[in-house]
């Protein structure tokens, strides 16, 4: 018997956890990616009190919503896998005949992939179908994306109006999912590490660690460390565009490389989490 | 078999188990006795491997249960003694699950529900705690696996369920199944556990099949009272006498009365038993 990974186990496990993870879940997933229609009902609902008028949400007060919602989603993460702390519910996942590794993958597929797909599945479709019904609602978000991306270039670029980032959608949306991929992951470790108060624990350390960052990061400008990468930033009004956008691509690619290796670490925590629990 | 070697376990606030050793051989149905705290759910966690020990080691069949290597995992269950209500009915628990065993049988989970008298097509958050429980030991029977942690499983049982119980780990349980069963309940279980360990605060007072208790031991239940009881109990119609065994007569084991002698004559009690 292959004690790491045998496809025919996983795929058996990979069920067992859907069904687990599915029936704790299904409700909250379907609320949070309701969201919108309750942003409707009560944006008409308040344009008929107030203007008398039938008004649906505007495009931007459903896409700050749906960043809400995602938003929650993240800190839902905690509480996901949360029950493996607990030692009823802890100690029959772990007495599971399945490897670590395939528990470990099983979770990643379903905290990285399924749910957010889940989530923001039913949040567009609930959103193209409120546009469709009611045309004054300014469109579906999906048929509006290249507007909403268009809008974060510009923003994004603002300040260097004739660099092109060249990441396009596809590029902006991978970035998205890995930054979202970031925050699910922190919040799985936070949830599978700590028995109690899960997220307050997880926001407690991301404000610590933000404090140190700063702080370290002040010491640093104080001490004179960043003075050559100033001097370059200032020199660069003068330098050729392509001078510009080479190294504003260089910039944005390490903050890939650097995401990445966030991804990476996360799981590898989440990993080890997942091998040294106790009960 | 399972091979325990100086193990030691503590809590940051305790210590729990010290340089304990012991072998727990197939076949067997193994009564793990002890006073509350002396360890015993912890020593059963140590041997289904959701603890790590501080020291020494746990082998079984060569492999080290905190591993959990899936092969392992399949051939072992452990039964905590409060279980999770799940949202789902006990069938459909019993079918997701029993894959992962190999000689999982759906048909003897079915006999074994119907034995306990609990409906299978009733969810288990809906059930009561007794119910709940029979549920989880018919499942873990059901699994055929070969090595069983079992922690308090007669709690929560009524009378007829704790008879049903026995009959059951004697009708289902394959033939070289090893169940390691912690329990306060001793008469519950007097008639199938056989080695009888007692645990003490970190040290194993006895680790003895019914035979050598009783070869070194007279379980006497006369009513004259002897100068050489170890411990003496007055029952209903007469009295339970622990004596040495002299005369190599046979008795018959009460189990409850044995835990207070080990109790109250540690040292000797080991001493005869070493």
């Amino acid at each position: 018997m292959n004690e790491t990974f045998s496809a025919g186990r996983f795929f058996r496990f990979f069920l067992f956890d859907n069904k687990q993870i599915w029936s704790r879940n299904t409700r909250a997933v379907v609320t949070f990616g309701g969201l919108g229609i309750i942003l409707y009902v009560v944006t008409v609902l308040l344009g008929l009190i107030f203007t008398q008028e039938w008004n649906g949400p505007s495009l931007w007060a459903r896409v700050f919503t749906l960043a809400f919602a995602s938003l929650v989603l993240v800190f839902y993460q905690t509480r996901t896998y949360g029950y493996l702390t607990e030692p009823k519910a802890g100690s029959a996942y772990l007495m599971l005949p399945a490897s670590r590794l395939e528990k470990f993958i099983s979770m990643m597929v379903i905290t990285l992939i399924e749910l957010p797909l889940a989530f923001f599945g039913i949040y567009l479709c609930v959103d193209g179908l409120i546009a469709l019904i009611d045309p004054t609602v300014e469109g579906a978000i999906i048929t509006n994306i290249s507007n909403i991306y268009s809008s974060f270039n510009q923003f994004v670029s603002s300040n260097a109006e004739a660099v092109d980032l060249g990441i396009g959608a596809a590029g902006l949306t991978f970035q998205f999912w890995v930054d979202t991929c970031i925050y699910l992951l922190y919040f799985l470790l936070c949830g599978i590490c700590f028995k109690k108060h899960k997220i307050a624990s997880g926001l407690a350390i991301l404000i610590g660690l933000s404090l140190l960052i700063t702080i370290l990061f002040g010491v640093s400008i104080h001490a004179g460390l960043f003075n050559g990468i100033t001097r370059m930033l200032q020199g660069l009004s003068d330098a050729p565009v392509e001078k510009t956008t080479s190294l504003i691509n260089w910039i944005v690619n390490s903050g890939f490389v650097l995401n990445g290796l966030t991804v990476i670490g996360l799981a590898t925590g989440i990993y080890f989490r997942i091998k040294t629990l106790k009960h | 078999m399972v091979t325990v070697k100086n193990l030691s376990f503590s809590y940051p606030s305790q210590e729990v188990l010290k340089d304990i050793s012991m072998e727990m051989k197939e076949g067997c149905i193994y009564g793990l006795l002890g006073e509350n705290g002396v360890g015993k759910t912890t020593l059963l966690t140590l041997l289904c491997g959701l603890k790590k020990p501080a020291a020494g080691s746990i082998e079984i069949e060569g492999r080290d249960p905190y591993n959990r290597l899936p092969s392992l995992l399949a051939d072992q269950f452990y039964l905590p003694d409060e279980v999770e209500a799940l949202n789902e009915k006990a069938f459909s628990f019993a079918a997701s699950r029993g894959v992962f065993y190999p000689n999982f049988s759906a048909d003897n989970f079915k006999a074994l529900l119907e034995e306990f008298e609990v409906d299978g097509e009733k969810k288990m958050n809906t059930m009561s705690a007794g119910q709940l429980k029979k549920t989880w030991i018919a499942f873990a029977l059901a699994t055929g696996v070969k090595y069983y942690y079992l922690d308090e499983p007669t709690n929560g049982l009524d009378i007829p369920s704790k008879a049903q119980f026995r009959k059951s780990i004697m009708k289902y349980a394959r033939e070289d199944a090893t169940f390691v069963i912690s329990t306060h309940q001793v008469r519950d279980l007097e008639n199938i556990i056989d080695p009888i360990i007692i645990l003490d605060r970190r040290d194993v007072l006895v680790n003895a099949t019914v035979q050598e208790i009783t070869s070194k031991f007279f379980f006497d239940y006369g009513n004259e009272i002897h100068e050489d009881a170890l411990y003496v109990e007055r029952i209903p119609g007469g009295c339970i006498q622990v004596r040495p065994n002299t005369t190599g007569e046979e008795s018959k084991i009460n189990i409850e009365a044995f835990f207070n002698t080990v109790h109250s004559h540690k040292e000797l009690v080991k001493s005869l038993l070493a």
